[in-house]
């Protein structure tokens, strides 16, 4: 859902010429509307008629509105040659190869499609500003949606941001969650699953919602581990956490400090320092108190901290938590994503957003299913540019120090490592794609910049 | 074409519907089309190395009258591993329904007026007859129409153990790239692409333009020849197949659908890699010779690896792994100019090469230590874990891999 913009002057698709091309259908399609009588030179037969492309949308358009829908629609509708997808090549020179919903770029195969469908808006079908590029994923995702029944108003990646002024906050936003489920016979690397997702605990970056379990088993869900490994490589060094009866609990501490220091700070604001003071505390007692063979479970240790007396909120906290380490602890399976959600703050365009990522399905794991020309990665990759963009802000910060020390050391200039390295790093996010991926990771000091490396984004400066 | 190792993870059952198995080749193979090498996003075909069309077809082979379908034993072929191909919409469309049975057959006659086997006559008078063909009928038509094209993968079950004899060809030997001048209509007279030419030419057809193409390498090819001998079918004819087959070379710019991009997208990424390869060999020209740089150790100090690291990244990023390994393979290895890069060490040039494009090696040990003290655990540096570039890149058919 990146913000685009459209230069229509500056575009060879000619929506005139398109509706003016001829073709022929048989007569009996032709019921409601009067049919064009001009026989041509070259017409065949004497049951098929000439018309333009414009007469069919018409007749189309009245055929719907009486709610005729039947062979002649259908078969009319089949004729009509989706002359609208001569739009592709000035989208893609406009607004680079990436899906306008999801922002998924795609190498080949991607063309420019109505946002309002065909088959339900024929007038609307041919304007450039209902022309987008859809992505085959979302092209299923949505179903023949939006219909002529369906009253939905959905903010568009054209317009949604038009007006708005700059450090206006952006009206979605990009979070990584954490969900946990059961009865996984495949983890594909366990401790991979542990540590990373332990790290990424204590930098804070995952959010726990307990209350989304998904299927299991799913291929396209042991995916994600793979990818992850690659791009994210952390883990806790020789604090691996192996505890097959958690009789280890000092790591288990170890582990509840890094969330007390990092992770709950970020997941739940409404914690006071004293609370934390106050875990911090808790966990000490726990550990001098912990030597119980009953502990086996996460359980256990919200049964200690409640025997310890800690606050209502650091109880609802680890409640929260439990779900997740336990499947961790347990080895059972556990899913990464980042999701895209609104924002609310109560302004229309975050419910409008909020309605087009329903349409489109965009957190849906899996949503097209079965098709032949395509798979639905569309959450697998926004979790893989996350991670991405996780790795190359730590790169930038790690660079950053290089250049420093080099310019002390040996006087080299100041951008000696720092300049190649944006110039490297505007290649990677290009092909990456995901824009609000990278803006949520860096945050607002790179927006300017961003804009420059995925061409068509509109430029307001949003706030992230 | 990169080499492609094609394992999968856990065996491939019979009854694997085409979504577990893109899965599974996505695992081993990495997200990239095997002939084109763009990156697969969200487009991913369910496809075929030979057709198993269930069409049918009629067609002339030898004296035999042959009516069955387009494609091999579609039961037996559809879900076999050895046949499954990952690759972009562009190349499937493309690639349309070849190799198939005709190629098979036709390619088996050849082979019987050298060998004298006997199976050509065989197999073809089973199928003009209609009668049945047996498991190994269309074994032996599988395996000798993977003769007709070169294939980058090398298929093999779950254990490793090598499946039809499909060893995959060393096609980023055979396969290179030109970056210049030319129509259309010079490489379809080249044979290095098939034109629509129903219509006649089109003027777009005769319109030279710049772009990067792909041709046979035929030094490479002539000296693979000269060790192996000659196969039934040249090799030349073989990897012109393929290029022509899936119409590698297909650039039309007056295409308002633009649905097969391979040739701009190939072009772009080559610009990227001569830009990257530049900011690289500033950045080494810069620092040579300075204190610390000194030309063993300048490829492994912190600078370089940090812009070699996100070099590795736009690679990982935009695909098309061969225009990347064969410019810097060219550059850092087989040709290097410049002050620095002919003094260097060629087996640390050789490492750096394996570190840029096969494997590399991270410390977790050292990211994890930003956190180190603020989290109160210690963590041990120096224990590095080696990971590939890309998934599923074949070592063995590498020339430059150590």
């Amino acid at each position: 859902m990146r913000p685009i913009t459209v230069n229509i002057n500056q575009m060879s698709y000619n929506k005139i010429a398109q509706l003016s091309q001829n073709m022929l259908v048989p007569q009996a399609y032709w019921s409601v509307t009067e049919a064009p009588t001009k026989k041509r030179k070259g017409d065949v037969g004497v049951a098929t008629i000439r018309v333009t492309v414009s007469d069919a949308l018409t007749e189309l358009n009245t055929l719907l509105a009486r709610d005729q829908i039947g062979t002649a629609y259908e078969g009319l509708l089949a004729a009509v040659t989706p002359g609208y997808k001569a739009a592709t090549a000035d989208l893609l020179s406009q607004t680079g190869t990436y899906c306008a919903f999801c922002d998924t770029p795609l190498w080949s195969g991607l063309v420019a499609q109505p946002f309002k469908p065909l088959a339900s808006y024929p007038l609307e079908a041919f304007n450039i500003e209902n022309l987008f590029l859809i992505c085959p994923a979302c092209g299923h995702a949505r179903r023949a949606q939006p219909d002529r029944q369906n009253k939905t108003t959905y903010a568009l990646p054209t317009n949604y941001w038009q007006g708005a002024p700059d450090d206006t906050p952006l009206p979605f936003r990009y979070n990584m969650y954490c969900a946990a489920g059961f009865a996984a016979d495949q983890v594909i690397d366990p401790d991979f699953v542990k540590t990373t997702l332990l790290l990424a605990y204590q930098m804070g970056y995952v959010h726990v919602s307990s209350a989304e379990a998904f299927t299991l088993g799913e291929p396209s869900l042991s995916k994600v581990y793979i990818d992850v490994l690659e791009l994210l490589p952390l883990h806790l060094g020789d604090k691996q956490l192996k505890y097959p009866k958690l009789n280890d609990l000092y790591q288990l501490r170890d582990l509840a400090i890094k969330l007390q220091l990092n992770g709950i700070v970020r997941m739940f604001d409404a914690i006071k320092d004293k609370d934390l003071a106050a875990l911090s505390n808790d966990l000490r007692q726990f550990d001098l108190n912990s030597i119980s063979t009953d502990a086996y479970t996460l359980d256990g240790l919200v049964h200690h901290f409640r025997l310890n007396n800690p606050s209502s909120e650091l109880r609802t906290a680890l409640t929260k938590v439990a779900p997740v380490l336990a499947a961790v602890e347990s080895q059972r399976y556990v899913h990464i994503y980042v999701k895209v959600t609104e924002k609310n703050l109560g302004r229309t365009v975050d419910t409008n957003i909020g309605h087009t990522i329903g349409l489109m399905q965009l957190n849906n794991m899996g949503a097209v299913r079965f098709t032949e020309d395509n798979l639905d990665r569309r959450v697998e990759l926004r979790t893989m540019a996350y991670f991405e963009a996780l790795s190359q802000s730590q790169q930038w910060l790690r660079v950053k120090q290089t250049n420093e020390t080099l310019t002390k050391t040996i006087k080299a200039p100041e951008t000696l490592l720092t300049a190649p390295f944006l110039d490297q790093l505007r290649v990677t996010i290009g092909a990456t794609g995901f824009w609000g991926v990278w803006l949520s990771v860096f945050g607002n000091p790179i927006r300017q910049w961003l804009n420059g490396v995925l061409p068509g984004t509109a430029s307001t400066k949003w706030q992230i | 074409m990169r080499p492609v190792l094609k394992i999968p993870s856990r065996r491939v059952h019979n009854n694997m519907s085409s979504e577990q198995l893109r899965y599974l080749l996505l695992e081993a193979m990495g997200a990239y089309c095997v002939y084109c090498e763009a990156p697969l996003t969200v487009d991913i075909p369910y496809a075929h190395k030979i057709s198993v069309s269930q069409t049918p077809h009629e067609f002339q082979v030898g004296a035999y009258t042959i009516t069955n379908q387009v494609g091999l034993n579609y039961y037996r072929f559809n879900t076999a591993w050895v046949n499954q191909q990952l690759m972009c919409a562009a190349c499937v469309t493309a690639k349309g329904e070849s190799p198939n049975l005709e190629d098979a057959l036709k390619f088996l006659q050849a082979y019987d007026q050298v060998n004298n086997s006997g199976l050509f006559n065989t197999i073809a008078g089973k199928l003009s007859n209609r009668s049945r063909l047996s498991n190994d009928d269309w074994d032996t038509l599988f395996q000798v129409a993977l003769q007709t094209w070169v294939s980058p993968d090398y298929s093999a079950d779950e254990v490793g153990n090598l499946l039809y004899g499909a060893q995959g060809d060393p096609t980023y030997s055979f396969i290179t790239y030109v970056h210049d001048s030319r129509t259309q209509q010079a490489l379809h007279d080249a044979g290095l692409l098939r034109l629509d030419l129903t219509n006649g030419v089109q003027n777009w057809m005769t319109q030279a333009q710049t772009k990067v193409w792909v041709v046979p390498n035929e030094t490479a090819i002539d000296a693979w020849q000269s060790q192996h001998g000659n196969d039934i079918l040249d090799m030349k004819t073989r990897v012109k197949n393929t290029i022509r087959g899936l119409n590698l070379n297909y650039s039309n710019p007056t295409d308002t659908l633009r649905f097969d991009r391979r040739v701009d997208n190939r072009t772009e990424v080559f610009t990227m890699v001569e830009q990257a390869w530049n900011r690289l060999n500033n950045l080494v020209t810069a620092l040579a010779g300075k204190r610390g740089f000194d030309q063993d150790s300048i490829l492994f100090t912190p600078a370089i690896s940090q812009i070699t690291a996100s070099i590795r990244q736009s690679l990982r990023a935009t695909g098309h792994w061969s225009l990347w390994a064969r410019a810097f393979q060219r550059n850092v290895l087989d040709s290097p100019s410049g002050n620095i890069w002919p003094r260097i060490d060629k087996d640390l040039r050789r490492l750096f090469l394996f570190n840029l494009l096969i494997e590399y090696e991270v410390d977790p040990g050292q990211m994890a230590s930003q956190i180190q003290d603020f989290a109160g655990v210690r963590f041990t540096r120096g224990s590095l874990e080696v990971r590939p570039v890309i998934p599923g890149l074949d070592i063995d058919r590498v020339p430059f891999a150590i």
